[in-house]
């Protein structure tokens, strides 16, 4: 088949494979997890929440693939579950926080005038305040849960972002078929909807992609303080910070399958958004 | 490639890791089988020091509350941690014998909570006492006992008896007060600058506890009425330190009274106390932390160690000395019998029979726990009875039964369990950890255990304001033989957060504090202690044996932790450091 009948995403694919291809590993590994999250209640051998005392603190082993912890639980089941729990929350704030960035980026950036000056100074305001400090004042006042930080990590990535977004924004609604659009009296939601958002998508995507290991990253900073999803859901960040911790000598193998997972999952989310973003940014070719 | 190595690498070196990693630690030899056939309550007495003690120098410590801050610095709050923070400046009425400790030659460990017997206290703001008829007690106030002079605050000058009456009145009318505890007392009052007359309308077992040297008991100074006494700045006492430093979270320091009233005898010589110049009581939330921080000599004494970590220590660092203890408090998952569906005693009997207790001090134990040591305390002589002991229905509550647990469950109209909210204080590890094992346990029953992990200070409100879970897993000391009865079941008392309430019960419990005669007594607490455990208000977890460490340059120490209820300042005035030896160790 001709390069040019096959469907546009294979062609991007391709194009993926060949000029990232650390950005395509990241993919692939990125997927995996995605994979062994969704289907983390089928390929867990044991129970997450199943206790058992005899087996405390076991090794690697082929019973135990990554080893048990203090209360005997499976290691791989945990980290497994650990996958689905990130990528829900994971994805679930990128999307929030994509939606926000998008709604006060876009009407930031196309009103201009006054609108653009308050909410961006909002969003500065918001900005100076350290993203972990935020975190922990919020989460202390709202209690930790799944639907809390969704919530607050979409929120605070969201505000953030919409400056990029704008930044985007900007830039199209100068660009010639804005203007003719305008001049034709399309009204601001049909020039939004049909002008901007498309030709801005490229940049969304990429602020997607890169937001997804950042909140993961940020889920497991509050699961390590004791603010994160709280027990006995398996979260990274909550079986690196208390068994991890405390079994560090005992049972070094607590602390390492998280961590690892966590460096993994992060790395090859960023390494696939910064391919993403070297493809769809036309500026970015042949650099 | 690539991906196939990103697999591959982790497993492999978590392999690798685990092939590195300690071997769990041995179980304890000495209370293998996690028995009810009696605590391992030994410890070797120490000769009598010979070393001539040496002043200066400054000791961390790390206590056995070292996650926890001072919650209070007024004692009007009633809150349980003050004595801790502020026994080394504010004095009572009785302090423990310290003269008695072990490691001075004599046989008492000074550990417990907030138990001492009567042979083993003396005076500390009392010179002297005796009862003037069988309701009243005349207290003679201990001359030259100084406040030190406090900017915005006072002067100084002498403790004297009106003190002693101020500190009885602030405490008694604080609406923060726990609901009977000085109810025994009709009037305190100063029949001259330094003496004090307890009239009381009815005898109390614990009397010389009350305010004498338990958790409510410190004397403050009068001026305290002119100051916030909520400020630890305006924090003054007549004690062997001032407190020089709170920051929250991170450290207290005291620093030592040069005039300090009390002495120490050592290889017969008597000398001035303090010792050393600075205390400092260092918190560390995290338990790595700390064990890192006495490895390191960042600590001079962790009192508080849990067994995980003990063969670890002591392989890394071989040069510290050890002490083990009995905790002196409780761990239960507390159910509150006035919601459902705890109110029904089924229900409660069900989950003591679904958690195997003998399987969690074999195994998450390591050995190191008793499998029954609450709410009466195995060293209690004459007042514990051991498991065995029991009648065979509260016997059976520390057997493992699911089967019994699910046929209970269904009779009380729970056939298919129940889920219910419990919370857990985020400053404990251990109880951490044995929230998970017990949402394990009772999974298998069908009941589901929603994990609530609160802060401390948002957890102990919780329990003091009532709006705390149908299930709330804390530890609560045992204190003494007669309290551990009082505050954990009779209406309305603060620490009774299972919300008991049975005025019958009440009678009974009162009618023990009226008992002057101990084997009366005795027999009393035993059968009220049997009902209590049979009604099942708590899910009975075993109690773990302690550890505390501490380096070779403190002297003059033997692992005491209280001279009074959870107060350790008359201990710290009495031990000194060795700053020769701490820098020919490299620290």
């Amino acid at each position: 088949m001709p390069a040019r009948d096959q469907p546009r995403w294979w062609r991007f694919t391709v194009r993926l494979f060949r000029t990232k291809p650390l950005g395509a590993a990241g993919a692939v590994v990125f997927a995996i997890f995605l994979f062994s999250g969704i289907f983390a209640g089928v390929l867990a051998p044991y129970g997450i929440n199943e206790t058992d005392l005899a087996h405390r603190l076991e090794p690697p082993s082929r019973q135990f693939l990554l080893g048990t912890d203090h209360l005997g639980r499976d290691l791989f089941s945990r980290v497994l579950m650990g996958a689905r729990l990130s990528m829900i929350v994971g994805f679930c704030a990128a999307a929030l926080a994509t939606v926000v960035s998008i709604v006060i980026g876009v009407l930031s950036g196309y009103l201009g005038g006054w609108f653009d000056m308050l909410s961006q100074r909002l969003v500065d305001a918001w900005m100076t305040f350290p993203d972990l400090v935020l975190l922990i004042v919020i989460v202390s006042v709202v209690g930790p849960g799944i639907t809390q930080i969704v919530i607050i990590l979409g929120l605070l990535y969201g505000i953030a972002g919409s400056r990029i977004v704008r930044g985007a924004v900007t830039s199209v609604r100068e660009h010639v078929y804005t203007h003719a659009a305008q001049s034709v009296g399309a009204g601001t939601f049909h020039i939004l909807r049909r002008h901007i958002l498309p030709n801005v998508m490229p940049v969304v995507i990429v602020l997607f992609t890169t937001r997804v290991g950042a909140v993961i990253l940020s889920e497991a900073a509050l699961s390590f303080l004791g603010l994160g999803v709280p027990p006995p859901a398996p979260t990274w960040g909550g079986m690196l910070s208390g068994d991890g911790r405390t079994y560090l000598y005992l049972g070094p193998w607590l602390a390492l399958a998280p961590g690892i997972c966590l460096t993994v999952v992060v790395y090859a989310a960023n390494v696939f958004g910064d391919a993403l973003r070297d493809l769809l940014d036309p500026r970015m070719r042949g650099t | 490639m690539r991906e196939r190595l990103c697999l591959v690498c982790p497993v492999a070196l978590t392999l690798l890791l685990g092939a590195c990693a300690d071997a769990p630690p041995a179980r304890s030899p000495s209370s293998a089988g996690g028995t009810d056939m009696g605590a391992d309550l030994s410890f070797e007495p120490g000769p009598a020091p010979v070393e001539p003690p040496r002043y200066g120098g400054e000791l961390n410590v790390g206590t056995v509350y070292v996650t926890l801050s001072a919650l209070s610095w007024d004692t009007a709050d009633w809150n349980w941690k003050q004595n801790h923070d502020t026994g080394m400046l504010y004095e009572q009425l009785f302090v423990a014998d310290l003269d008695q400790a072990a490691v001075r030659g004599g046989d008492q460990r000074f550990v417990s909570e907030a138990y001492m017997s009567p042979e083993t206290i003396r005076g500390e703001v009392a010179a002297s006492w005796e009862w003037e008829d069988p309701l009243t007690l005349v207290i003679e106030v201990r001359r030259g006992m100084m406040f030190p002079a406090k900017p915005a605050v006072m002067g100084a000058r002498e403790l004297d008896a009106h003190d002693v009456v101020f500190s009885y009145e602030r405490l008694r009318d604080s609406p923060k007060a726990i609901p009977t505890y000085f109810d025994h007392i009709d009037r305190v009052a100063a029949r001259d600058d330094h003496t004090v007359v307890f009239e009381f309308g009815e005898f109390n077992a614990e009397w010389d506890y009350r305010f004498g040297y338990g958790y409510f008991s410190g004397i403050v100074p009068r001026e305290l009425a002119d100051v916030d006494p909520k400020d630890w700045r305006n924090v003054t006492g007549t004690g062997p330190f001032s407190l020089e430093r709170f920051i929250p979270g991170n450290s207290q320091t005291y620093v030592r009274r040069p005039d300090y009233w009390d002495r120490t005898t050592i290889g017969g010589q008597t000398y001035e106390i303090p010792f050393i110049d600075k205390l400092t009581y260092r918190t560390i939330k995290d338990e790595a932390t700390y064990l890192t921080a006495i490895r390191t000599g960042k600590l001079d004494i962790l009192e508080y160690i849990r067994w995980i970590a003990v063969d670890h220590l002591k392989k890394t660092t071989p040069e510290l000395r050890w002490s083990r203890w009995l905790s002196t408090g409780g761990t239960f998952m507390v159910m509150r019998v006035d919601q459902e569906p705890f109110d029904d005693v089924r229900v409660r009997r069900a989950i003591n029979l679904a958690v195997n207790q003998r399987e969690i001090v074999e195994l998450f134990f390591g050995g190191n726990a008793e499998l029954f040591a609450y709410p009466q305390h195995p060293s209690w002589e004459g007042y514990f009875e051991p498991l065995g002991a029991m009648p065979p229905s509260v016997q059976e509550l520390f057997e493992y039964k699911p089967e019994k647990a699910r046929r209970l469950l269904a009779e009380a109209g729970y056939p298919d369990g129940f889920t219910f909210r419990m919370q857990v204080s985020a400053n404990n590890a251990m109880r951490m950890e044995l929230a998970p094992l017990l949402a394990s346990y009772l999974d298998r029953i069908g009941v589901t255990i929603e994990i609530e992990v609160v802060e401390y200070a948002a957890y102990l409100s919780m329990m003091t304001t009532r709006t705390h879970g149908p299930g709330y897993l804390m530890a609560s000391g045992h204190v003494n033989p007669t309290t551990t009865l009082r505050k954990n079941f009779v209406t309305g008392q603060t620490w009774n957060p299972s919300m008991w309430s049975d005025p019958q019960l009440d009678r009974r419990i009162h009618e023990m504090f009226l008992t002057r005669d101990e084997a009366e007594r005795q027999r009393i607490v035993k059968q009220i202690t049997r009902e209590m455990l049979d009604e099942a208000p708590y899910l009975w977890l075993p109690v773990p044996y302690i550890y505390t460490a501490w380096w070779p340059w403190v002297k003059n120490y033997g692992g005491e932790l209280r001279a009074g209820a959870v107060r350790p300042g008359p201990i710290y005035a009495r031990l000194w450091i060795d700053q020769e030896m701490k820098r020919e160790m490299g620290f």
